[in-house]
């Protein structure tokens, strides 16, 4: 199982951009962010962030370098690019529509 | 996407593929980072390391399966997969080599040659010529050299008129060793063409005049590269061409060969007034005034449009400018032209513009050898196709159980398709890369053969053999169509079967489509080379129906060419050399009859033809009428033994100075004096060159008719045809023949006769001697070549369908093995079941030959202008190809039913 099951499709994409937009991270701070903003609703599974990692990679969207972490090891930190950037703001548009007319189906009165 | 992204995301990608080892490592690196950051974090909890550990990969999900998901997300799978499925495809060709070689031999094989054969064309016909913006220029009709001069200083429509005279004409170097094919043209023809020397200059304006003796000449690139090795000291140095001395001043660029795509490919061109001089016409009463006289239009120009001048604007100009000319020069209006049926009329004065590159300038002959080699080609490719395609389809069906195998243990249907793709573009590659090798081969070959042949179709010597991207296109595109269809329909009945059905079928081996397509295959191919082999067995048939006819003259005479003495003799010593060579040879041992003659036998009306209009006339109305005629010595119907029927043959007392005098042959007689009595009766003559003619005062009188000689049919019926004294028609032709008839063995007269022409010092030296039988086998050389190509090609397909063939009838008999057991056990004969086998393919056979034939009847209709005497129906061709076929059916079926019969116990034990 790659993905979380509680994500809707799409929507980890959307969070590592939102997440690598901030500051440029590491897998296991991305991972570790994830779990600390979402307040442990969003279940990541450890190590389910990397396919997706890699793919926004392929994609251009965030940009990969090799770089000395806090404790002193090297790890792969990845960055927002131009790209991502535009796509963030796509992708962003995009759930605002989608969740602001889910909720308005969900709260329609019962007749 | 914008193509900014793209350029920043090519190179990512090209990364994970071409870097592999790198970006795996990188990635093993990252995940490592990630499991070491949770093994502390457990440890922070307060977990030993080893349950930290342990804790930790269980949480990730297994360290490989993650890397495997981030490769997917890379797209490393599929490139991984693309190679496996290739080396795999590789693997599945080694293990079937017989398979293999067969379907990229017979690919290669149609692909190349049909390449070799678009490769001909495309430079005979399509490849522009390399002058400069050929859609402005512009040939005009025949011209006089007076008209065109006008037309040149006209410049209404025309930026520029070049010229070059009509037919262009050979030269002999000085020791006869080889002819040089020569044109003469206006000084400005380089310049008007736009075409830029390879080295020395165009001709100059002064070098035009008739007044002035131009022994100037330009060289072709070949010409160039052949006799001087590309030496730029060639310009400058001097050649002798038929008797005149030539300075080189230039070198034509490499590609140009002449004018037009119909003539030869040109070695040199001279200007314009050495035409009057090569051709020694300057002592010709009749060709002297070339120059001043309107109604002698020798020149074909060549016009420049002026840049926004339609060819229909040009044309309507030259109405009203060749209307001003018939008004200036009434006289002129008079021309015998002698028209393309052969008639000669009063030719009214006129000037057509024909677009440059229209397909009017290639030769009818070409046209006809080009559609038989293009249409043979095609057949071979469609069945080359059809081969391939039922090779193919039954691998399919021996690899059902495979496939079946592998969608069970759970490949995709996608992923096999995707497999047996690959296979075909394998198969494809290596094909294409043969095919090459064929194509080349073709082309080196094929001008040779057809040379051997006889060179109907003109195939320049020194094709290019260039890489040309369309031609590869073309065949890659042929390639991979043939073989997508005949790979991707198998795969795609094949993927859908579901693995119990078709491990049950397997064991019945029970038939399924394929079989059925297989055998539709091999009707296609029997189809078309039943059409190919019906098209050569006509023109063998046409061949061999010359062997029963009597020509009317003797086939043993030997023809000898002692070249062209009479080019740089003046008349009277020329005269007297063919007299005292003549004497020699009768005076020579072994000889019985010997005589000259500038026309050669079988193939009649070649170098000498006239136009006659007998004096009083019966049915025939008062003009000119073309016959065919020969020059000849005394002696000659004795040498040739022709049977004289009334009067007499020439005597040494006929020459210029006697009355004139004529022989005619027996169809000649009858159509000119229909019921008459010939002898004595008297003609009028005019002679044509190129396309003019001018008449002569002196009336001929019939003094003797001889029988028709040759053969008819090819002229479509007899032909009125004439003889005469060479002395009395005003010209010694150089190209006379010496015909001789021996006792014995004529080759062994050949070194004697060698040795008396070699007494006349270097300018008479025996070119070549050879049977006029010989002479028959080359007039038949167009007859040969595609005769040849067709039976080459026909039975190529033959043998391919007979494979074909064999394989259907091998995999049929061999699943009704069953069946025969059955038979047998209830008492049928081995007999009866061959019987049962034999006719299944000779039904095959029987319905390709249903189609076949009508479709040959309507293919070859068009074969029968060359088939004089023979009609495209003809029962044997058609008969004898049935039969062939058939036979082929039965050979084809004995060995599997036999082998069906081979162990009926077996057989029905094999379930």
């Amino acid at each position: 199982m790659s993905k979380p099951p509680d994500l809707v499709q799409g929507t980890l994409d959307l969070l590592i951009l939102k997440i690598v937009a901030l500051q440029p991270m590491n897998g296991w701070a991305i991972n570790q962010r994830l779990k600390q903003i979402s307040g442990d609703v969003l279940q990541v599974t450890e190590g389910s962030l990397y396919p997706a990692l890699h793919k926004l990679e392929q994609e251009g969207w965030i940009a990969a370098e090799w770089k000395q972490s806090e404790n002193n090891r090297r790890a792969k930190y990845y960055s927002l690019t131009r790209f991502g950037r535009q796509e963030l703001k796509k992708e962003t548009a995009n759930w605002n529509r989608l969740s602001a007319a889910i909720s308005h189906i969900v709260q329609l009165e019962e007749a | 996407m914008s193509p900014r992204q793209w350029l920043y995301i090519v190179p990512l990608r090209l990364r994970s593929i071409f870097h592999r080892q790198q970006v795996d490592s990188e990635l093993r690196d990252e995940l490592q980072y990630h499991l070491d950051m949770k093994i502390e974090e457990n440890v922070v909890k307060g977990m030993s390391r080893e349950e930290a550990r342990r804790t930790a990969l269980l949480a990730i999900g297994g360290l490989d399966q993650k890397k495997e998901e981030c490769r997917d997300a890379r797209g490393f799978r599929f490139i991984g997969e693309i190679r496996k499925d290739f080396c795999y495809a590789v693997r599945q060709l080694g293990h079937n080599p017989g398979f293999a070689i067969l379907a990229i031999l017979v690919l290669a094989l149609g692909i190349g040659a049909n390449t070799a054969v678009v490769s001909i064309i495309d430079q005979l016909i399509f490849r522009p010529l390399p002058v400069l913006e050929p859609e402005q220029l512009v040939s005009i009709s025949q011209s006089s050299y007076l008209d065109y001069i006008d037309l040149r200083n006209d410049g209404q429509v025309f930026s520029a008129v070049a010229s070059t005279d009509f037919a262009g004409f050979e030269l002999w170097d000085s020791d006869h060793s080889k002819n040089l094919s020569a044109r003469s043209v206006s000084a400005n023809f380089f310049d008007v063409l736009g075409l830029k020397m390879a080295a020395g200059r165009p001709f100059l304006p002064e070098e035009d005049q008739p007044s002035r003796t131009n022994p100037v000449a330009i060289i072709s690139y070949r010409l160039w590269q052949s006799m001087f090795g590309s030496d730029p000291g060639a310009v400058g140095s001097v050649i002798r061409l038929n008797g005149e001395i030539l300075t080189i001043v230039g070198v034509a660029p490499k590609r140009f060969r002449d004018i037009d795509y119909s003539s030869p490919y040109r070695d040199i061109w001279v200007p314009l007034p050495m035409f009057k001089r090569l051709m020694h016409l300057e002592g010709d009463p009749m060709f002297f005034d070339l120059f001043e006289q309107r109604n002698k239009r020798f020149l074909y120009p060549v016009g420049r449009l002026k840049p926004g001048v339609s060819l229909a604007q040009a044309q309507a100009r030259m109405g009203v400018f060749v209307e001003q000319l018939r008004r200036a020069y009434p006289d002129s209006r008079k021309s015998w032209g002698a028209k393309a049926d052969g008639s000669l009329s009063d030719d009214e004065w006129n000037i057509s513009l024909f677009s440059f590159n229209s397909p009017r300038m290639l030769q009818k002959n070409t046209w006809f050898s080009l559609n038989v080699l293009f249409i043979a080609s095609g057949c071979i490719l469609l069945i080359c196709c059809a081969n391939v395609g039922s090779l193919l389809l039954a691998r399919a069906a021996a690899r059902r159980a495979e496939i079946a195998t592998r969608l069970a243990i759970g490949a995709s249907r996608f992923r096999i398709i995707r497999q047996l793709l690959t296979e075909c573009f394998v198969l494809s590659s290596v094909s294409l890369v043969a095919s090459f090798a064929v194509w080349r081969l073709t082309l080196q070959c094929l001008p040779e053969i057809e040379g051997s042949l006889g060179g109907s179709i003109g195939i320049p010597r020194d094709l290019e053999l260039m890489f040309e991207p369309r031609i590869f296109f073309l065949a890659a595109l042929i390639t991979v169509l043939a073989n997508a269809i005949f790979a991707l329909v198998p795969a795609l009945l094949g993927s859908r079967f579901e693995l119990t059905m078709t491990l049950k079928e397997q064991s019945l081996l029970k038939g399924s489509a394929a079989p059925h397509w297989r055998r539709i295959l091999v009707v296609a191919q029997v189809i078309l080379s039943f059409v190919l082999l019906v098209g050569a067995g006509l023109f063998i048939r046409f061949i061999a129906s010359f062997e029963s006819v009597n020509p009317g003259f003797d086939l043993k005479v030997l023809v000898v060419n002692p070249g062209a003495p009479g080019y740089g003799l003046k008349n009277q010593k020329n005269v007297d050399y063919h007299r005292r060579a003549l004497e020699r040879i009768n005076a020579l041992p072994g000889v019985l009859a010997a005589s000259w003659a500038s026309d050669v036998p079988p193939e009649m009306g070649q170098s000498c033809w006239q136009y006659v209009r007998p004096e009083q006339t019966g049915s025939i109305n008062d003009s000119y009428h073309p016959i065919d005629c020969n020059a000849v010595s005394p002696g000659y119907f004795k040498t040739l033994q022709i049977p004289l029927i009334e009067g007499r043959d020439f005597t040494d007392r006929d020459d210029a100075h006697s009355p004139a005098v004529i022989v005619v042959n027996e169809t000649m007689a009858r159509r000119f004096w229909p019921g008459a009595n010939p002898l004595g009766k008297r003609l009028q003559m005019g002679r044509k060159l190129g396309y003019m003619l001018a008449n002569r005062e002196q009336l001929f009188e019939v003094i003797g008719v001889v029988k028709d000689a040759g053969y008819p049919k090819v002229w479509n019926g007899a032909r009125p045809y004439a003889y005469f004294v060479p002395a009395q028609l005003g010209y010694q032709d150089g190209s006379s023949r010496l015909h001789v008839r021996v006792v014995g063995n004529p080759e062994s007269m050949i070194n004697p006769i060698r040795k008396v022409f070699e007494s006349f010092g270097p300018e008479a030296k025996v070119r070549d001697a050879r049977l006029l039988s010989a002479e028959l086998e080359a007039m038949l050389s167009r007859e040969r070549s595609s005769a040849f190509v067709l039976s080459l090609f026909g039975g190529l397909a033959f043998l391919l369908a007979g494979i074909g063939l064999y394989g259907v009838v091998s995999y049929s008999a061999a699943s009704r093995r069953r069946e025969f057991g059955i038979r047998l056990a209830l008492g049928a004969q081995n007999g009866n079941i061959v019987r049962l086998v034999i006719r299944e393919a000779v039904l095959t056979i029987i319905v390709g030959l249903v189609i076949g034939i009508p479709l040959s009847v309507a293919a070859t209709r068009f074969l029968q202008s060359r088939l004089h005497g023979i009609s495209s129906l003809d029962p044997v061709a058609y008969v004898v190809t049935s039969v062939l076929w058939i036979a082929l059916a039965v050979v084809a079926a004995i060995v599997p039913a036999k082998r069906a019969l081979s162990n009926p116990i077996n057989a029905l034990r094999f379930e």
